[in-house]
């Protein structure tokens, strides 16, 4: 017999001991290993015995078991606290896991419906998504880019519509909402004094086109829309909207001069940054609805030039419209500065132009 | 209801409860704790019955203080109630849960004994007996001491099957699980400790007379 086997037999004698069975019992079983077997089985033995006879003092038992039923019954406390207010808060977690499900299952269909076009199931979850964003848009600026940005959209749906050659309406309808966009993206950051527009920030439908006389009553008359044709006032934005160039000439003649107040800066910005993006966007546009109508049959382009005439024209109406401010906010800033020079000539100290925005607050400062 | 760890005696030789190691004892002590999780003092309580002895004479057998031996085994039981809600059964018995714990509060209190150099007194060693007979009483006590003294010259995983298989009344697979091993590396380990405990125990006729009584 080897050892292993050894160790399975001597492991089972000690089981049978443990469930009882005598010394002898075993040996009888496994006369072959007696020998062997009986010193570590009276060891076993003789060492379980020994042990049985330990046993904690009855009064440390007691000791004991009242210390365990003292915790036990603060653990039970405890536990009875913390399940009320679980129990409470169960509705809570349930409203909080379906509004994350639905926010995302909502935003898997948000961007499942990213790519889709007017006609298609998911389109009106693309609009219900902008019009989500716009909403949470707060300051003008941010709504301003916005509005660029749904404008870009609504015109490059109008090209993939023209280039599948389907949904003349529809075409039309994105049109007018590209003129919607522009305008409400220049009334947001043309500024009350100098430009007023009658359509409200934001409409759902978009409003008549107002006279030009009303949307420029505040500058002197710009001069009339040169006679050019689409392609020419893409291939040059600001040759065909003359008075953008003057707006860009007195912006570089006035950035020698002193910086503008920081409200106005950033609104300058923004004013800047989305005028460069629509001037983008309009030779965009126009180039790939050109390249989409040459695939279209003839009889269908004089409709869908339409739409594209009129789609282009908003965005360079609105380059031009953001160059007049532009002007006129340097035209009244000079004025400005002029009028403030003209006093400070017979005053000491240093000229108001020379001093920075940061010494204004001085004369406003409370309690100085 | 009488305690199932209680030593019964069959044809005069004593040994440990029929019960014990038993794989339908398991699953009482499996009902049990399922119990005692869902709040069940009565549960936690039979539990506590089941095993205090045991694992008052694991923690005796090492720290050689009846003293600290119950003080230990309160603490034992106190970490199981606040361990009962995270244990999970997951084929680990209840009982090798139990003693690894038990093994933990040793093997604190060993290691601060011997970074505070505490000293144990004659009187705790000699905790008192679980009946009357003074002489015998004294007689047990020394074996006791024997066992402990042998028990110490043991090596550490020999002298850990020693005292779950005979001392804790673990069964070979509560044995395996407490001490993370398998079940054939006890069956060496046992083997080897009992050849070591007979050169320490019976080395003489004295001792041959102690082990046939």
């Amino acid at each position: 017999m080897n050892q292993t086997e050894f160790e399975h037999l001597l492991s089972d004698c000690l089981e049978r001991l443990a469930r009882g069975e005598t010394v002898e019992d075993c040996l009888a079983r496994y006369p072959q290993s007696a020998q062997e077997l009986a010193p570590l089985l009276r060891v076993a033995q003789a060492t379980l015995a020994t042990a049985a006879s330990l046993r904690p003092r009855p009064e440390a038992r007691t000791a004991i078991q009242e210390r365990l039923s003292r915790a036990w019954r603060e653990r039970e406390r405890k536990r009875r606290r913390a399940l009320p207010l679980l129990g409470l808060l169960r509705p809570v977690l349930v409203a909080l896991s379906l509004v994350l499900l639905l926010g995302f299952a909502g935003w898997g269909t948000a961007a499942a419906s990213a790519g889709s076009l007017p006609g298609e199931p998911l389109y009106p979850v693309k609009k219900a998504g902008e019009r989500f964003l716009l909403v949470i848009t707060f300051s003008s600026e941010g709504k301003a880019r916005r509005h660029v940005s749904l404008a870009n959209e609504r015109a490059k749906e109008m090209e993939v519509l023209v280039h599948q050659q389907k949904g003349d309406q529809d075409i039309e309808g994105l049109a007018q909402r590209v003129e919607h966009h522009t305008r409400a993206a220049v009334f947001l950051v043309a500024g009350e004094k100098t430009f007023t527009l009658a359509t409200p920030a934001t409409p759902e439908v978009p409003p008549a086109a107002p006279a030009p006389a009303q949307r420029q009553a505040p500058g002197p008359q710009p001069p009339p829309r040169p006679e050019t044709t689409v392609a020419q006032g893409v291939a040059s934005p600001s040759a065909a909207t003359p008075t953008a160039s003057p707006g860009v000439a007195s912006q570089e003649g006035a950035s020698g001069a002193s910086p503008p107040p920081p409200g106005l800066a950033r609104r300058e910005r923004t004013r800047l940054e989305i005028q460069q993006l629509l001037r983008e966007r309009a030779r965009l546009h126009h180039t790939r609805m050109e390249q989409a109508l040459g695939e279209t049959p003839p009889p269908l382009r004089p409709g869908l030039r339409k739409a594209l005439e009129r789609s282009h024209q908003a965005f360079l109406e609105a380059v031009r419209e953001l160059a007049e401010v532009e002007q006129k906010e340097r035209e009244g800033l000079q004025e400005q500065l002029k009028e403030q020079d003209r006093p400070s000539q017979h005053k000491e100290g240093p000229q108001p132009r020379d001093r920075g925005p940061k010494e204004q607050p001085k004369r406003s400062s409370p309690g100085r | 209801m009488g305690s199932p760890n209680v030593i019964v005696y069959a044809r005069g030789q004593p040994c440990l409860s029929k019960f014990e190691g038993d794989e339908a004892h398991v699953q009482e002590h499996e009902g049990l704790v399922r119990e005692a999780q869902q709040g069940d003092a009565e549960a936690f309580g039979k539990l506590y019955e089941l095993f205090v002895d045991r694992v008052y004479r694991y923690v005796l057998l090492r720290v050689g203080n009846a003293t600290e031996a119950e003080d230990l085994t309160q603490e034992v039981f106190l970490k199981a109630m606040q361990g009962l809600g995270a244990f999970q059964w997951r084929g680990r018995p209840f009982a090798a849960w139990l003693f690894r714990i038990a093994h933990n509060q040793v093997v604190d209190r060993l290691r601060r004994r011997q970074t505070g150099g505490g000293q144990v007194s004659l009187d705790d060693v000699l905790f008192l007996p679980s009946h009357d007979n003074v002489e015998a009483a004294t007689l047990l006590a020394l074996d006791q001491e024997r066992l402990r003294d042998a028990l110490e010259r043991l090596t550490e995983l020999q002298r850990q099957v020693v005292l779950h298989r005979f001392v804790g009344g673990l069964s070979l697979v509560e044995t395996a699980a407490a001490m993370e091993k398998t079940e054939n590396a006890i069956k060496a380990l046992q083997h080897a400790a009992l050849l070591s405990l007979r050169r320490l125990l019976l080395p003489e006729q004295r001792a041959k007379d102690w082990t046939e009584r």
